[in-house]
């Protein structure tokens, strides 16, 4: 509530204010507008007495102010006039002696800069008489070393040569030494190798040879084991019954009986050893097998002397096994 | 290069060696051969020092025992060439030219004691090769058994199976004749040799039986009028009645186990078969059938029995469980097939077969039920095993006379028991 009433009252003094403002403003607006420059600004409590005027006959007071106005006003002109060309007079003046001050300026300005480039001139020509002094010099001394190079190349070129000399010298002779021993070498070597590659030939020529007596032996073999092979059958059946017309059974043995005997023979069909491979597990009908096989010795022998040969040369294996 | 290609190259041909097939070994399949007699060659045997000849000849036992066997066939001594006592002295071509597969040598020597000192050699000819050698010092009495002893032993090494000639037989014989006819229960060896009357009896003595220990018979005897079985100990002569039922006492036949007997009773009317167990004397009806059921015999494994019964109408051979039950029939070949005994192996049923040549003893192969006749009849009876299976004796009775005979199961050796000159019955052939 307070706060409102001090908003009311704010509120109310700033009406105030604007209202007052509005007032001042108004009036100044009404005021005459012409340019018064050069004279102090005005102040607010300085105004007209406007409410004491009285009713005066406008007319007059409107020509006499005119003509008044005209008159200040063509003082003013004059005034205005008078002062301008005082003010372009001075400008003019000023402006000339500015001018003359800067054409001045410039001329120093250039005389410095000469003096300024001289020096500078004179600056680098010293340097570069002394850059080229000291070139001078460099080249003096490179030339003198050039001189001394010159002349210590030379030395060790004869030194060199001499050098060069002797060894080449000692080089030939070198060389005339190795050559003699590589000719002694090479005699030798080529002694060596052709003794060597006489014996690889005697020794290729023997290994031909026994290759070549390997498979003579191998086909020998081959088609002495197919003479064999082709003799067995018949070779095996006379054997077989040469064997069984002998064979007798022990009286009464069990039956199922069966055994294996390898025989080993010579080559006229003589029984030379009998073993029993597999026993039937009766001695008596062991022993009647290898009776026989003994009995029927010598054994029917192929009349093929290689096949002879071979069948006495392997062990035989016969089974018997009579109740199959 | 030259020399890498050539060792390549020999490398291939070692290789190509390595790799020839091995040799197939050459096989030769025998199958057919003659079952017959070993041809050997006992040579008789040499007398060495200067002692009494030995009173039993040794070599000759040996052979009449090979001979016996059926499975040699001795060479004769006159077709000898020599007569090696020692296998150093054996010229072997000669035997082989002879065609022997085996031949013994030996000899004979008195010591200074009195006893004898027995060698022989078993002699492979083609081998060329002792098979046995031994040397035995025993007294003149003991000669004859040592020759059965080593005829068993040639017979097993040539055979594989024992021989049977160190065993002993028992028979009836009839001495004299009526009025002043007398019985005999007769213990011999094998071979009819060493005779012993063991009992003499007025009245008939029949079915000797051997207990499987050997040391008793049992035996029918009609001495008290009536047909009673004893059992006689061999070695103090004792003896006792063990069955004297009413009717018929008869075939009395002891278990493998020694404990019982199986025989033939007629207590009940008509003959039955029965076990009797001797310990506590209890019987055991194993047939009872409205027939004749009689001859039991074991098999070695005491469960079955064999016996003899018409009940088919004739004569034929049966079968039974040993604790009895349904009998089942086991010949069917011919009219009359009796007295069944079966071999100790369990192999062979022989039995009295009535055949062409009237009865012959026969022999059945009890696996395959397949039948030989093995004698020639007419009228051959009681046969009995030997302990080796391999040989029967039998009773042959021709033109009134009776004796006994041997005969292998092979139908082989059918020869007659020497020394026996009186009308024999029944035999039977000692267990081992």
């Amino acid at each position: 509530m307070r706060w409102n009433n001090l908003q009311y009252i704010g509120l109310a003094l700033l009406v105030h204010v604007v209202v007052a403002a509005l007032f001042l403003f108004s009036f100044s607006f009404s005021s005459p507008s012409t340019p018064v420059a050069a004279q102090p600004a005005l102040e607010i409590g300085e105004q007209p007495p406007v409410i004491q005027a009285t009713a005066v006959d406008t007319q007059a007071v409107e020509n006499e102010i005119k003509r008044q106005q005209q008159k200040e006003a063509a003082a003013r002109a004059a005034e205005e006039r008078r002062r301008k060309e005082l003010a372009e007079q001075e400008r003019a003046a000023r402006e000339a002696r500015q001018r003359e001050e800067q054409r001045l300026a410039e001329i120093e300005r250039k005389k410095q800069e000469a003096e300024q480039q001289h020096k500078q001139e004179q600056e680098r020509l010293a340097a570069l008489k002394q850059q080229q002094e000291a070139e001078a010099a460099k080249l003096r001394e490179i030339e003198a070393q050039k001189l001394a190079a010159e002349k210590a190349r030379k030395e060790e070129q004869e030194r060199a040569e001499r050098e060069r000399k002797e060894r080449e010298a000692a080089e030939a002779k070198r060389k005339a030494e190795e050559a003699r021993k590589a000719e002694e070498a090479k005699r030798k070597a080529e002694e060596a190798k052709k003794a060597a590659e006489a014996r690889e030939r005697a020794a290729a020529e023997k290994r031909r040879q026994e290759e070549a007596a390997a498979r003579e032996r191998m086909l020998a073999e081959e088609e002495a084991q197919a003479a064999v092979r082709a003799a067995v059958p018949q070779w095996a059946s006379a054997v077989k019954a040469a064997v069984s017309r002998v064979w007798i059974r022990p009286v009464g043995s069990a039956t199922g009986l069966s055994c294996t005997l390898q025989i080993r023979m010579n080559q006229d069909g003589s029984v030379r050893s009998v073993e029993t491979v597999r026993s039937s597990g009766n001695a008596a009908f062991d022993r009647s097998a290898e009776a026989a096989i003994r009995k029927a010795s010598p054994l029917p022998m192929p009349s093929n002397p290689v096949a002879a040969r071979e069948f006495a040369s392997q062990p035989i294996n016969f089974t018997f096994s009579p109740d199959r | 290069m030259t020399k890498t290609r050539n060792l390549l190259s020999l490398a291939l041909l070692g290789l190509a060696v390595a790799l020839q097939p091995a040799r197939a070994a050459i096989n030769i399949d025998i199958t057919q051969g003659a079952e017959a007699a070993i041809p050997v060659a006992v040579v008789p045997f040499v007398l060495e020092g200067g002692g009494t000849p030995p009173p039993e000849d040794v070599a000759g036992i040996i052979t009449n025992d090979l001979r016996r066997s059926g499975k040699f066939e001795p060479l004769p001594t006159s077709d000898m060439l020599s007569r090696p006592s020692r296998f150093d002295d054996v010229q072997f071509q000669q035997w082989k030219a002879l065609g022997v597969d085996a031949m013994v040598v030996g000899a004979v020597e008195q010591l200074p004691s009195g006893e004898y000192q027995v060698r022989f050699e078993l002699l492979d000819t083609y081998k060329t090769s002792r098979i046995l050698g031994k040397y035995y010092r025993v007294p003149a009495t003991a000669l004859r058994a040592l020759a059965h002893n080593i005829a068993d032993q040639i017979h097993e090494a040539l055979t594989g199976q024992p021989g049977a000639f160190s065993s002993q037989i028992v028979f009836v014989q009839q001495v004299g004749t009526p009025p002043k006819r007398s019985f005999q229960l007769v213990l011999a060896d094998a071979d009819g040799h060493g005779q012993q009357v063991i009992l003499t009896s007025p009245q008939p003595l029949m079915a000797p039986s051997w207990s499987p220990d050997r040391r008793q018979i049992a035996y029918v005897s009609f001495e008290n009028r009536r047909q009673e079985v004893f059992v006689q100990s061999l070695s103090t002569g004792e003896r006792r009645v063990v069955a004297k039922f009413r009717g018929l006492n008869n075939a009395p036949v002891w278990s493998p186990d020694g404990r019982r007997l199986a025989l033939t009773l007629s207590k009940d009317g008509n003959p039955d078969i029965y076990v009797l167990d001797l310990d506590t004397g209890a019987l055991r009806a194993i047939t009872q059938h409205w027939s004749i059921d009689t001859e039991p015999s074991w098999s070695p494994d005491g469960r079955t029995i064999y016996f003899t019964s018409d009940r088919g109408g004739k004569a034929q051979i049966y079968r039974v469980s040993a604790n009895g039950g349904q009998a089942e029939r086991v010949t069917f070949e011919g009219n009359y097939n009796a007295h069944p005994v079966v071999s100790p192996d369990g192999r062979w049923l022989a039995m009295v077969h009535r055949g062409d040549n009237g009865d012959q003893i026969a022999v059945m192969d009890l696996q395959t039920k397949q039948l030989r006749t093995l004698t020639r009849g007419p009228l051959d009876e009681s046969p009995s095993f030997a302990p080796n299976s391999a040989m029967l004796i039998y009773t042959a009775n021709s033109g009134g006379a009776s004796r006994l005979a041997t005969v292998s199961v092979f139908g082989r050796a059918d020869l007659p028991v020497g020394l026996i000159r009186n009308p024999v019955r029944e035999a039977a052939w000692s267990p081992r």
